[in-house]
């Protein structure tokens, strides 16, 4: 027992004693955090909307007045012609473009059905569609306003039949991606120190000569890998509860769950992370291997952990390969946790799959660990 | 003018990639990798969005309304309940997204009434997912509500001309992106881990010892990387096009003489960050901070620039792929020309050419 404590103290030691260590391991995640939180947002605002206006009707403008003030959209200075329109979006100054035509109100009176145009900037399809979406609801909206106007007008109300929605939102009222994309940072924080981190600082080792050093006194194979991880555990979850807690503090992140099992699941997740970190150890020769080699598992990772993009849009054969990614597991049981208040009987079987994970890849490390060191 | 010290330099290098062929086939590999991925697991477009049916109305009129849900593919039934307290524990275990809650008097409502409620409740801690739900819901109730009152009458008609990327491939928004982001990974990080790799064995000051100009060093260190990026670029470029049909309507040579100034950009910061890193572990973490994510971040990869705090807004200004990424979307997807991207690649030159200056020049002093 005793060489584990010593090993483990030195470790810390060296690790306080290492100001640009501290410097990255604590305030780094503080400053990524603010910066990702604010930059990694999928409301879909302020696309830029030009309104090529070619009937200057009251309808027409009544119309620019609810694009404008539906809050979707910040305006761009009007073209004066089409051509001018088209330029817009293909300079960038525009991601949308809606043309009323000319007689727009007066073929609306006669019946003769104008068709209003939209120019949309495809490049990205999710700003496209629901751009586009936002665009013909208002349209929409407007319509039938006017259609039961006119039917008021001349009598017939009654045949005015509308199915309206009544929305309820759930866990997250005005539906800010911030908090869907917390959990998302809170992991990618986590896996970039105990995994990136705890690769290179071993292989660092390894490099420098220390490692040999090491593996000479009579500590024991096991007793040194306790010894080394261990900080990185306690790192970890220091580092958890600053970006947790900031998140709570300054942006309102809701805590709707158990912070106990919150805890639970950050462990199994560490022991993941710190067997890939370890398992990275053995494979590498310099700690740029080291680096690539993870950096490569952490960005696929995370690009199939459901951070950015859902799990649920995936092919089933790519759902299957999440099943095995303990960033999935980490980012959905968080965002479960802190938003829905999701108990151990709602996501038992996402901490199954989460702790056989850990169990599997810490044991193939372990061995590999043992067979090189012994 | 090649000086006669840094081709040996640059061969040095070399021979160090070329022993490490783990490291070259990730920086190889990664990025078909990624663009497979892109092309087939990743999927911008939400659709088949789980749904719980709760139709206490159970007529004609509502299975059809349940229809017109599951039939437009953006929603598919995964759950019919028959009581509201099941909807929370289905949001909470993540079975559905959404509830769909017909009320009983349904179809008499939509004969008689002027309006008749439909309930629609949203998991909101999905917010993308969310606002889709939202948006279309609605849309689909105004179908019926038009097919109710209006009997196909439509007052005007809108007619969507969807531009440069007309069968919404994410491919086509990723890839060029995907291309910004590597070329910076491979001469940012890539640049600065080498450097530093040299201060932090010692093996710095035995080159230095050698007549070698400091301005030669960074060179002849930096060039290999240079190659491998622009190598890197190409891949992706050609598979992308070939492969994939990612358009390419612009002119090749301005793309290349543009990404050119952007590798320059790129490796002029990672040679800063490796005159200020102590070792390898540092570089790279700066190196990540500071070019790494920025450049997905924001950039506008992936998330709009426009909808970020006005703070954050103006330091993106100072993000080399921000401008890196109006150039290639440019030059692929919109054929954009010179004329209308020359502002952009103009600060890439001048950040450069600044960025190299302060380093050689920090270079001397530290080592002097």
């Amino acid at each position: 027992m005793r060489p584990i404590l010593v090993l483990i103290r030195k470790e810390f030691q060296q690790i306080l004693r290492d100001r640009p260590m501290l410097v990255i391991i604590f305030l780094a995640p503080l400053v990524q955090l603010v910066v990702l939180a604010h930059a990694v947002n999928t409301d879909v605002k302020h696309l830029r909307l030009t309104v090529l206006d070619q009937d200057r009707s009251s309808l027409s403008r009544q119309i620019t007045a609810n694009l404008e003030y539906s809050g979707y959209f910040d305006m761009v200075p009007a073209p004066g012609s089409l051509r001018r329109a088209e330029d817009q979006i293909q300079d960038g100054d525009a991601s949308l473009a809606v043309i009323l035509p000319q007689n727009f109100s007066r073929d609306l009176e006669t019946g003769r059905s104008p068709a209003v145009q939209v120019l949309v900037d495809g490049q990205n399809s999710n700003n496209a569609s629901l751009g586009l979406g936002y665009v013909t609801a208002i349209l929409q909206q407007t319509s039938r306003d006017i259609l039961v106007q006119r039917l008021a007008a001349s009598g017939r109300s009654a045949n005015v039949h509308l199915v309206e929605s009544q929305t309820r939102v759930f866990y997250n009222p005005n539906m800010e991606s911030i908090y869907y994309m917390i959990p998302g940072i809170i992991t990618v924080l986590l896996t970039i120190t105990t995994m990136m981190l705890t690769s290179m600082g071993l292989v660092r080792e390894k490099e420098v000569g220390t490692f040999e050093q090491l593996i000479v006194t009579p500590i024991r194979p096991g007793q040194l890998l306790v010894g080394k991880l261990f900080p990185f555990v306690v790192v970890g979850f220091v580092e958890l509860t600053i970006v947790l807690g900031f998140s709570v503090l300054f942006f309102g992140m809701p805590v709707a769950g158990n912070l106990l099992l919150l805890a639970l699941s950050a462990m199994l997740f560490l022991m993941t992370t710190l067997g890939a970190g370890l398992f990275v150890s053995t494979i590498s020769s310099t700690q740029q291997q080291a680096l690539f080699i993870s950096w490569f598992f952490m960005i696929f990772g995370l690009l199939m952990s459901g951070f950015f993009y859902p799990v649920e849009n995936m092919p089933d054969w790519a759902q299957i390969v999440t099943l095995a990614n303990p960033l999935r597991y980490s980012v959905s049981i968080l965002r479960a946790i802190l938003l829905k208040g999701s108990g151990l009987m709602d996501l038992h079987q996402q901490y199954l799959s989460l702790a056989t994970l850990g169990v599997v890849i810490l044991t193939v490390t372990i061995a590999r660990f043992k067979a090189r060191v012994g | 003018m090649m000086r006669p010290n840094l081709l040996p330099i640059i061969r040095k290098e070399f021979y160090h990639i070329r022993r490490d062929p783990r490291s070259l086939s990730i920086i190889l590999v990664m990025p078909l990798m990624q663009l497979l991925l892109y092309s087939y697991a990743i999927n911008m477009d939400v659709r088949d969005i789980k749904l719980a049916v709760l139709d206490e109305s159970r007529t004609p009129a509502s299975r059809d309304l349940v229809r017109r849900f599951t039939g437009s593919g953006y929603f598919v039934e995964r759950a019919a309940i028959a009581s509201r307290d099941q909807i929370e524990p289905l949001f909470r275990d993540g079975a559905v997204k959404a509830a769909l809650v017909i009320p009983r008097d349904y179809a008499e409502g939509i004969k008689t009434r002027p309006s008749t409620p439909v309930q629609i409740l949203v998991d909101g801690s999905d917010s993308n997912t969310g606002a889709v739900i939202l948006n279309t819901s609605q849309q689909l109730l105004a179908g019926i509500s038009q097919d109710l009152s209006f009997a196909g009458f439509i007052p005007f008609q809108i007619r969507a001309n969807i531009w440069y990327n007309p069968e919404q491939k994410s491919t086509y928004y990723i890839v060029p992106g995907l291309t910004a982001v590597l070329m910076m990974m491979i001469c940012a990080l890539l640049t600065s881990v080498t450097i530093a790799r040299e201060k932090e064995t010692g093996t710095m000051e035995e080159i230095l010892v050698a007549p070698v100009r400091p301005f030669e060093l960074v060179m002849g260190k930096v060039l290999p990387y240079v190659g491998l990026a622009a190598l890197d670029a190409l891949i992706i470029l050609v598979v992308g096009r070939l492969w994939f049909g990612i358009p390419f309507r612009g002119s090749p040579l301005l793309l290349t003489v543009f990404s050119l100034i952007y590798l320059m950009t790129s490796l002029a910061l990672g040679v800063m960050i490796s005159t200020v890193a102590r070792n390898q572990q540092i570089a790279m973490m700066m190196a990540n901070l500071l070019t790494m994510l920025p450049s997905v971040l924001l950039s506008g990869f992936i998330f709009p620039v426009a909808s970020m705090p006005q703070w954050l807004q103006v330091i993106t200004y100072i993000i080399p792929a921000r401008y890196f990424l109006v150039i290639i979307r440019g030059i692929l997807l919109k054929g954009n020309g010179f004329a209308v991207l020359w502002p952009d690649a103009a600060f890439l030159l001048i950040l450069a050419v600044v960025l190299l200056a302060a380093s050689v020049r920090r270079f001397k002093v530290r080592l002097e």
